[in-house]
C-alpha cells in the first residue's frame, strides 16, 4: 500500500513565534514579493511547494503556504509596502530578492522539519548561511539558495555543481568545524524545494 | 559552553546584513548608502565578537575574517581590500582544502570586487592624486577631482575615504555645510576611525551654529580627558580649540588653550613614530603658548617645529597664519595616511 505523502500547511505570521522577529521580519516582504509573482497561473494562496526531502526520518512532502497580510502587519506594519518596492522596484539589486525570499523559506522549512529550533545567527560569506548553533568548531545549520525558475533540475546543480561551479554539498561536507549541515533550496517556478542532509 | 556577549555579538551583525541585503534589495532612495552604512556595522559586531573569544580556533578565525572583508565587499568599501589581509592570515593556519572549501563564496567575490574598483579608479586618475594630497592641487584641477570623486562614490558608496574626500574639497572652497553632510556620511560608515572624527572636529568651527560647536567640542574635550582619543582627534581637537581661542577673551580663552595643551600631550603620548605628527603636536604647542602670551602667532613658528616645507608649498603670495596652513594640513593628513599608498 503507498504510503501517503505527508503534507505541512503553514501560515507565515507563524514564523515570527517560531523564529527569532528580528531575523523574520526582513524576510517576510521578500515572500511575499517573490512566491506569488514567479508564476502566472495558481497565484492563489496557498502556494505549495513540492518538497523533495533527503534526510535520515523524514519523507518528501508538500508544502502550502500561506498568510494573512493583516496577522504580518502586526509585526511589521510596512510590510506590505515593502513587498510592493520589492516586487515593483527598480533597484540594480533585484536578484537579492530571491536570496533573500530563500532564508525566509528555510527558515519555515526549519520549523516545519526541526520544531523547536531556532536561527541565532546568519552568515552571508561562509557556509552554512543559517545557523541554528554558533558554538565556534561546532556549528550546526542550513545553506540556502533560492533559483527564480529551473526546477529540480537548477537545484541539483546549486547542490552538486556543474563543470564550471563547485556545488554546495562540497563546500559543507569539507569545513571541518561544521558538525551539522544541510541544503534548503528553493524554486519558484515550478514551486520546488530541496532539503538534503549533507552531515552528519 | 558560548559566551553570551558572542552570541549576542553575532546575533546583531546577523541582523544587521539581512537588513541591509533587504534596504539594497527594497531600492527605496539612497539605499546603496544606507545599506552600505549597515553592512559597515555587521562588519564591526562581527569583528566585536570574535574579540570575545578567548582563544578562537583557527576556522573561527577564518570565518571571521571572511565575514567581516565580506561586509565590506557588500558595503562597498575598498577597505575591503585590506581586510583581505586578514582572510590571507587566517587562511595560513588551516589546511590548504578547508581555506578553499570555505572561501569559495568570497575568492570570486572578491576578484570581482577588485576588478570593478580598478576601473572605475582607472577612469578617475584624479581621486588618487587627490589622494596623495588634496592641497597641492588647484582650483580647476579639484574641479575635475570633484567629477571624478562623484563617479567613484556612485560606484562605491561605502568608500568612507571618498566621503571625507569629499568633504575635504567643500571645505576648500567655503561649502561647510556640504563639507559637514560628507564628513557626516563618512562617520556613519566609520564611527571609529579617529582620522574620520578628527576631520569633522576641524569642521565644526565653520559648519556649526556657535552654541553647537562648542557643545561638540565640549564633547570631543570629554574623550581627549579620558585620555582615549586617537593622536589625530587630539590634533584636530587641538586645531578647533586654538581657532576658539583666538576669538575669546580672558578666563574662556585660557581654558581653551589649557585644553589644546592637554589634547597635546594626550595626543604625543599615543602618536605612532611619523615624524608628521611629532611636528604637528610641537608646532600647536608653540601657537599656543605664543596666544596664552598674549602673542600672535607668526609663521616662523612652522620652520622652527620642522614643517617649513608647508610654508615653502603655500607659495609666496599664500597663507601665513600658521594655524590655517596647520588646519589644512591635518584635515588631509588622516586620510593621506590611511591610503595614499
Amino acid at each position: 500500500m503507498p504510503i501517503a505523502r505527508p503534507s505541512y500547511r503553514y501560515a507565515l505570521e507563524q514564523l515570527y513565534v517560531d523564529q527569532p522577529a528580528e531575523f523574520v521580519c526582513d524576510t517576510i516582504p521578500a515572500v511575499l514579493a517573490w512566491v506569488p509573482a514567479a508564476t502566472k497561473a495558481g497565484s492563489r494562496q496557498p502556494f505549495a511547494f513540492e518538497l523533495e526531502v533527503a534526510m535520515k526520518d523524514r519523507a518528501s512532502a508538500t508544502l502550502a503556504l500561506g498568510w494573512s497580510v493583516a496577522a504580518l502587519a502586526v509585526w511589521d506594519p510596512l510590510v506590505e509596502d515593502r513587498a510592493r518596492w520589492l516586487r515593483d522596484g527598480r533597484s540594480p539589486h533585484r536578484e537579492h530578492v530571491a536570496e533573500v525570499a530563500a532564508y525566509g523559506l528555510a527558515m519555515v522549512a526549519i520549523s516545519v522539519l526541526f520544531p523547536g529550533r531556532r536561527v541565532v545567527a546568519w552568515n552571508r560569506w561562509s557556509a552554512p548561511d543559517i545557523l541554528f548553533d554558533e558554538t565556534p568548531g561546532a556549528l550546526r545549520g542550513v545553506e540556502v539558495a533560492g533559483r527564480s525558475q529551473g526546477g529540480r533540475g537548477a537545484l541539483r546543480v546549486v547542490c552538486e555543481g556543474s563543470k564550471t561551479t563547485p556545488g554546495k554539498r562540497a563546500a559543507l561536507r569539507d569545513g571541518p568545524d561544521v558538525v551539522e549541515a544541510y541544503l534548503s533550496l528553493w524554486c519558484s517556478r515550478p514551486r520546488v524545494s530541496m532539503m538534503v542532509q549533507v552531515k552528519p | 559552553m558560548i559566551d553570551e556577549t558572542y552570541r549576542l555579538a553575532l546575533s546583531e551583525s546577523s541582523k544587521l546584513k539581512l537588513r541591509a541585503l533587504a534596504v539594497r534589495a527594497e531600492g527605496r532612495e539612497d539605499a546603496s548608502f544606507r545599506a552600505a552604512v549597515l553592512f559597515h556595522a555587521a562588519a564591526r559586531a562581527e569583528r566585536r565578537a570574535l574579540l570575545l573569544l578567548e582563544a578562537p580556533d583557527p576556522e573561527t578565525r577564518l570565518r571571521s575574517a571572511i565575514e567581516q572583508c565580506g561586509c565590506l565587499l557588500d558595503g562597498r568599501d575598498p577597505d575591503a581590500i585590506e581586510a583581505w589581509g586578514e582572510v590571507l592570515e587566517a587562511s595560513e593556519d588551516v589546511p590548504a582544502r578547508v581555506a578553499s572549501a570555505m572561501r569559495a563564496r568570497i575568492d570570486p567575490g572578491f576578484a570581482a570586487f577588485v576588478e570593478a574598483y580598478r576601473e572605475v579608479m582607472k577612469g578617475a586618475p584624479e581621486v588618487a592624486a587627490g589622494l596623495r594630497g588634496l592641497q597641492a592641487l588647484s582650483q580647476a584641477a579639484r574641479g575635475k577631482v570633484r567629477r571624478a570623486l562623484s563617479k567613484v562614490l556612485a560606484a562605491f558608496p561605502g568608500d568612507a575615504t571618498g566621503w571625507a574626500m569629499l568633504s575635504a574639497l567643500d571645505s576648500a572652497e567655503g561649502a561647510f555645510e556640504a563639507a559637514w553632510a560628507s564628513i557626516g556620511r563618512a562617520r556613519e560608515l566609520q564611527p571609529d576611525r579617529g582620522w574620520v572624527n578628527g576631520m569633522a572636529l576641524l569642521l565644526v568651527p565653520d559648519a556649526l551654529p556657535k552654541e553647537r560647536a562648542e557643545e561638540y567640542l565640549e564633547a570631543g574635550y570629554a574623550v581627549v580627558r579620558r585620555g582615549r582619543a586617537v593622536p589625530e582627534v587630539c590634533l584636530a581637537f587641538a586645531v578647533a580649540s586654538l581657532r576658539g581661542a583666538e576669538e575669546a577673551n580672558g578666563e574662556r580663552r585660557r581654558r581653551d588653550l589649557d585644553r589644546v595643551l592637554e589634547a597635546v600631550a594626550v595626543g604625543e603620548s599615543q602618536a605612532p613614530p611619523v615624524p608628521e605628527y611629532v611636528r604637528f603636536f610641537r608646532a600647536l604647542r608653540r601657537i599656543a603658548r605664543e596666544l596664552r602670551e598674549d602673542r600672535k602667532p607668526g609663521i616662523d613658528l612652522l620652520y622652527r617645529a620642522g614643517l617649513g616645507v608647508l610654508v615653502a608649498r603655500a607659495g609666496r603670495e599664500g597663507e601665513r597664519d600658521p594655524l590655517a596652513i596647520l588646519a589644512r594640513e591635518v584635515g588631509a593628513l588622516g586620510g593621506r595616511l590611511h591610503r595614499a599608498a
